[in-house]
C-alpha cells in the first residue's frame, strides 16, 4: 500500500501524542508500545550497520534506554526521522568505537552530516508529483545510465527488477544508480540556487 | 506477543518483497515507498541480509526483553501508588485524632525540627518525608488544574503524583471546592506534630522546648506557607472570575482519540465466531484529567470488556470538566468498535 501523505501526517501526531503521554506520566509501557512500532526498522538499520545479530540486539536495547532519558530532553517534531537520526548515531559511534582508525573516523564524520540533512527533507524527486523545471533540468544532465533509471523508475513506474532487465544490468546497480542520481540532483539544484 | 510481529503491515510487506512473492506493480509501490523513507530503505538493507525465521526470532526476543521492563516498571508504579495512599491515610488520621491537642504556634515553630526528628528511629519514620512533599505537590496541583481554562497537561515531574491522585481525588468529591482548606489542614507544619504527638508527653514537650530557641527561624517557614495559600486563592479567584465551562475532551482532539481507538484495539484471539461487534463502557474523568471508575454499559463478553477497559486506562489523558472556570469530575460515555 504506497502511504499518502494523509496518513504519513496522522501517524506523525499519533507518535507526538504518545510521546507527550509519555512526557506527562512516564509510563514506560507508553514509549515501549511506540518504540515496538519502529523496532524493525531500528533493528535493521543496526543490522547493516553492525553487520551482526548479536551487536544489532544490543543496540535496539541500548537504544531504547537512550529513548527513555533523550525523549524528555530533546524537542521531537517527527518522532520516526528523529529516531531514525538516533539511531543512525548511534551505530556510527559504536563503529568509531570499534576502530580506531583515523581515516574510517573523518569519512564516518562526513557521512553523519549527511543523515541529519536526509531525514530533515524528502527528495524533491519523492515529495511530488510534478517536478519543477530546475529538477528537469537537472534530470537532463544526469549521466545516461543513471537517467534511465530515473525515467523507468519514477516516471514509467517500472520496478528495479524490470528496470534491470530493460537495461541489461542487475537489481542492485539499479538501486545504487538511483541513489546516486538522486544524489547528484540535490548537487545539482543546490547549485542552482546559489 | 508473536502476534505483535504477525501484525505489523509493514514488516509483512518486507518479507513478501524478499519472498519473491509479489507483483511487479506491488514491487513497485514497495520499491517507491522505500525511496520516499530513507529510514525504511536502509532497515531494509540490514534485514535483507537476513532469512525470515532470523528476523521474527530475533523481533520476538527483543520484544520479550521490553515486555520484563514493563511489568518490572508496572509493579514499581503500584508500589508506590499503594504507599503514598497509606502514608496519606495514616497522616490524615493522625491529623485527625490529635488537632486540638495543639495550637498553630507551636506547630509552626517545630516546622524546623523537622530534618533532624525524621532521622530518629519512629515507627512511622517513613511516612514523614512522604506525606509532605504529596500533600504540598496537591496544592500545587490545585493551582495548575484551577488554571486549567486553558487547560494545559499536568508537568510531567509530577509523574507519580498524578497517578495516586487518580485514587484520591476519585473518592473524596467533596473536597473540590476546598483547597484552601486542604491547604491549612495539610501542610507540612501541621503534620509534623502529630508525628511527635505519636511519641510519649515528655519527648513532645522537649521538641517544643528545642523548638522554642528556633522561633526566629521558624518564621520565613511561615511566612512562605501564607505566601503560597494566598497565590492559590488569587488564582482560583482569577480562574472564578473568568466563568469557563467547558465538557471533558481527550487530549489532542476527538477524532484523534477515536484514531487512537481504531489503532490499538485488539481483537480477543478467544472468540471463536469473530464478527463485529461495539462496546460501551461510561467513566469518570477525574478533576486531574485521569479516566477512573470505568462501567460497561454494553458488552458482548468479558474478553471485549476487559480490552475496552485497557484501551481507556492507556489511552490519553482528558481535559477536566470546566464548571465556573474550576475543574470538577466529569462523566463521559465512548463507543469502542471491534473488527475481526
Amino acid at each position: 500500500m504506497p502511504s499518502t501523505g494523509k496518513q504519513l501526517e496522522f501517524d506523525r501526531q499519533l507518535d507526538l501524542l504518545q510521546i507527550k503521554q509519555f512526557r506527562r506520566t512516564g509510563d514506560m509501557e507508553v514509549l515501549g508500545d511506540l518504540y515496538q512500532k519502529y523496532m524493525h526498522l531500528v533493528y535493521g538499520v543496526c543490522l547493516k550497520y553492525l553487520k551482526n545479530r548479536s551487536d544489532a540486539q544490543d543496540a535496539v536495547i541500548s537504544i531504547f534506554e537512550k529513548l527513555t532519558i533523550d525523549a524528555i530532553r530533546q524537542e521531537i517534531g517527527h518522532f520516526k526521522n528523529w529516531l531514525f537520526v538516533v539511531t543512525k548515531n548511534y551505530c556510527l559511534m559504536e563503529i568509531r568505537k570499534r576502530s580506531a582508525d583515523e581515516a574510517k573516523f573523518s569519512n564516518w564524520q562526513e557521512d553523519e552530516k549527511q543523515i541529519m540533512e536526509l531525514c530533515i527533507e524528502m527528495h524533491p524527486l519523492d515529495e511530488s508529483a510534478k517536478l519543477s523545471d530546475a529538477l528537469q533540468d537537472c534530470i537532463t544532465r544526469l549521466k545516461d545510465e543513471q537517467k534511465d533509471c530515473i525515467n523507468l523508475f519514477y516516471f514509467k513506474k517500472k520496478c528495479y527488477r524490470e528496470v534491470g532487465k530493460m537495461l541489461h544490468i542487475e537489481e542492485k546497480a539499479v538501486k545504487s544508480s538511483i541513489q546516486n542520481a538522486k544524489r547528484n540532483l540535490k548537487i545539482c539544484l543546490e547549485r542552482k540556487h546559489e | 506477543m508473536s502476534e505483535k510481529v504477525k501484525h505489523n503491515e509493514q514488516l509483512e510487506g518486507i518479507f513478501k518483497y524478499l519472498n519473491d512473492s509479489m507483483s511487479n506493480t506491488e514491487r513497485y509501490d514497495f520499491e517507491r515507498d522505500l525511496e520516499r523513507d530513507p529510514f525504511t530503505y536502509e532497515a531494509f538493507d540490514g534485514l535483507s541480509q537476513l532469512k525470515r525465521s532470523e528476523i521474527e526470532s530475533d523481533l520476538l526476543a527483543l520484544d520479550v526483553i521490553s515486555g520484563k521492563k514493563k511489568k518490572t516498571n508496572k509493579a514499581l508504579k503500584w508500589i508506590s501508588v499503594a504507599a503514598v495512599f497509606i502514608a496519606l491515610i495514616s497522616g490524615t488520621f493522625y491529623l485527625y485524632e490529635n488537632f486540638d491537642s495543639f495550637n498553630f504556634r507551636t506547630a509552626k515553630n517545630i516546622d524546623k525540627n523537622i530534618p533532624e526528628k525524621i532521622n530518629e528511629p519512629l515507627a512511622f519514620k517513613k511516612e514523614v518525608p512522604k506525606i509532605v512533599p504529596v500533600d504540598t505537590t496537591r496544592i500545587m496541583l490545585a493551582g495548575v488544574d484551577s488554571n486549567s481554562a486553558t487547560q494545559q497537561p499536568v508537568p510531567s515531574k509530577y509523574g507519580n503524583t498524578v497517578a495516586s491522585n487518580t485514587l484520591t481525588s476519585g473518592d473524596k468529591p467533596g473536597m473540590k471546592d476546598s483547597a484552601k482548606k486542604r491547604a491549612i489542614f495539610k501542610t507540612p507544619a501541621d503534620v509534623v506534630p502529630m508525628m511527635a504527638s505519636k511519641k510519649t508527653e515528655e519527648s513532645v514537650a522537649e521538641i517544643v522546648s528545642v523548638a522554642a530557641d528556633d522561633q526566629t527561624q521558624a518564621a520565613p517557614a511561615a511566612e512562605a506557607d501564607k505566601l503560597l495559600h494566598e497565590e492559590i486563592a488569587t488564582k482560583e479567584e482569577a480562574v472564578k472570575r473568568l466563568g469557563a465551562n467547558a465538557d471533558p475532551e481527550p487530549l489532542g482532539g476527538s477524532a484523534l482519540y477515536k484514531t487512537y481507538l481504531d489503532k490499538n484495539v485488539k481483537y480477543p484471539a478467544s472468540v471463536e465466531k469473530p464478527q463485529r461487534e461495539t462496546v460501551r463502557v461510561r467513566f469518570k474523568i477525574s478533576k486531574t484529567g485521569v479516566p477512573t471508575n470505568i462501567q460497561v454499559e454494553k458488552s458482548p463478553g468479558e474478553a471485549f470488556t476487559n480490552e475496552a477497559i485497557r484501551l481507556i486506562q492507556n489511552g490519553p489523558r482528558w481535559s477536566p470538566e470546566i464548571k465556573d472556570g474550576i475543574p470538577v469530575e466529569g462523566e463521559v460515555s465512548v463507543k469502542i468498535t471491534f473488527k475481526p
